[in-house]
């Protein structure tokens, strides 16, 4: 019982390491202000073009979604995992 | 059928119409629409093959108020592997709905055949600016096929800050799933009635419930480059189980034929998976082009683990001409109850399955896409790509009829995709 609660501690604080470590990353980048990091709006030139969006293939995602769910264990990430297809 | 030319203004004005009286807002303007569609042939050497096409209509009422409506039709058609692995011997299986048998040859890889299925889905969503820096998305979805249905709705609400160098977001999904297999679900570990006789069934339909929570934070680091970072969650409960799935049972080490198949259970799976997800993307301007990389890592309750990382290359070679080079690499470690097969006289497991997608394995994804921008701003691309996975090996030593044996056959598919935008 032991052996088991230690693999159980150890696995969730991993987990809560994981997490933690994601957690400080968004708020390092959720200080962006403070930090420098950032641009003024008239230098949005470059980010503002149509190949610099993140949803620039919407539709192209989501047969590549389609396709790695139904041959993959894993699914989410950049959007949800969910499914809705009875494909895996 | 008599056809008349149709000013492009008057298409506009219909789909307009057609997109306010969707959203209730008669008297709202819309600054503009744009029609895509994207059709693809997925197709694996000597499995599966998938037509699929999707279409999305979006009408934008300005101010960041657009309405998205999406269609899907895709169908699927060739062999599929039922789970078990390949014998020495002929192999006869009996068909999901228990009508008919089939035959796999000694040797090879058992796959059924008969397998073809049709699905049509459709969504619709609303964003709506609240405020000069929120953005809220709801979502309806709906999805058909012959043995599953989907029903799901969706919220997602986007902040910017910073002088909208960073945007905070966070997503909700549910949906509630009905699985209704061919002939009934079978009982979870039964043995497999030869002979195209009934199959033991359990009381059917199925019911799943999904939901999926994803909390991002975006950055503009500087003038040429984005990065982004989400956690995701997903936690389904219900009927996880593949009703069409099998899982050998082999002959003990001292039998008389070791390691040959003798029978074959139904597979079972939890009733619930719990899984997460980290993810990272950057895009970076080279002068025209764009870098695109990302990376995730996931793991869930079953006992995946999984590394991606994707790279895709924007090369725009004129201001009408783009082609883009796409990479990706994929590692998973197998769920804890994947086995390829059982042993005769070793303990029942609680859950099994050898669903060759559980098990551990990685695959590759290269593909090339050419893009062509026309002048009023419609765009087509074709993409031409190739899918390989290979599994990394039994978890337990093979012996008998097992050793030697290709437990897990390399997959390979060719992608073609054809899509296109117009816009007015």
């Amino acid at each position: 019982m032991k052996g088991v609660a230690a693999t159980f501690n150890s696995g969730a604080r991993r987990r809560i390491g994981r997490i933690s470590v994601f957690v400080l990353a968004l708020a390092l980048l959720s200080t962006a202000g403070c930090t420098g990091l950032g641009v003024k709006p008239w230098e949005r030139d470059d980010l503002a073009r149509p190949m610099m969006q993140l949803d620039v293939d919407p539709l192209n995602d989501a047969i590549d979604d389609h396709i790695r769910f139904s041959r993959e264990a894993s699914s989410g990430g950049r959007g949800f995992g969910g499914g809705g297809c009875g494909c895996n | 059928m008599q056809l008349s030319a149709t000013k492009p203004g008057s298409v506009r004005r219909r789909l307009a119409a057609a997109a306010c009286v969707l959203v209730g807002a008669t008297a709202t303007p819309v600054d503009a629409i744009e029609v895509s569609s994207a059709n693809l042939v997925y197709s694996e050497s000597n499995r599966v093959t998938v037509l699929e096409t999707r279409g999305s209509l979006r009408a934008d009422f300005g101010d960041r108020n657009t309405l998205t409506i999406l269609t899907t039709f895709d169908s699927l058609t060739g062999a599929s592997p039922n789970g078990a692995v390949p014998s020495p011997l002929p192999q006869v299986f009996t068909r999901a709905s228990g009508g008919g048998s089939y035959t796999m040859p000694p040797g090879e890889t058992p796959v059924d055949d008969s397998f073809e299925d049709t699905r049509i889905a459709g969504s619709a969503s609303l964003a709506r600016s609240l405020g000069r820096m929120t953005t809220m998305n709801l979502g309806a979805s709906y999805s058909t096929e012959f043995d599953y249905e989907s029903v799901g709705i969706d919220a997602r609400i986007a902040h910017d800050v910073f002088q909208r160098n960073t945007t905070l977001s966070l997503g909700l999904s549910r949906s509630f799933d009905t699985v209704d297999p061919v002939g009934g679900p079978p009982v979870p570990l039964a043995t497999m009635r030869r002979g195209g006789l009934p199959q033991p069934k359990a009381e059917g339909p199925e019911h799943k419930a999904v939901t999926d929570a994803v909390i991002g934070v975006t950055q503009v680091v500087d003038a040429v480059t984005l990065v982004q970072m989400n956690y995701a969650f997903h936690h389904s409960s219900g009927y996880l189980t593949d009703p069409y799935k099998l899982v050998s049972v082999v002959q003990a080490e001292d039998a008389v034929s070791p390691g040959t198949p003798f029978e074959y259970v139904y597979e079972k799976r939890p009733g619930s998976r719990t899984k997460h997800a980290l993810y990272g993307r950057a895009k970076r301007a080279l002068d025209l082009d764009v870098l695109d990389v990302s990376y995730r890592y996931l793991w869930d309750d079953w006992g995946v683990r999984s590394h991606t990382i994707e790279g895709r290359y924007h090369w725009e070679a004129t201001s009408a001409h783009g082609l883009e080079p796409q990479l990706r690499y994929y590692r998973q470690v197998a769920a804890d109850f994947f086995a390829y097969h059982l042993v005769d006289g070793a303990e029942k497991p609680v859950n099994v399955s050898a669903d060759a997608r559980l098990a551990d394995l990685h695959s590759w994804t290269a593909a090339l896409q050419y893009r062509y921008r026309f002048t009023g701003g419609s765009r087509l691309a074709a993409r031409l790509g190739y899918y390989r996975q290979d599994g990394d090996g039994p978890t337990d030593t093979p012996f008998g009829a097992m050793k030697d044996r290709d437990l897990f056959p390399t997959l390979n598919a060719i992608i073609s995709q054809i899509s296109f935008t117009i816009g007015w």
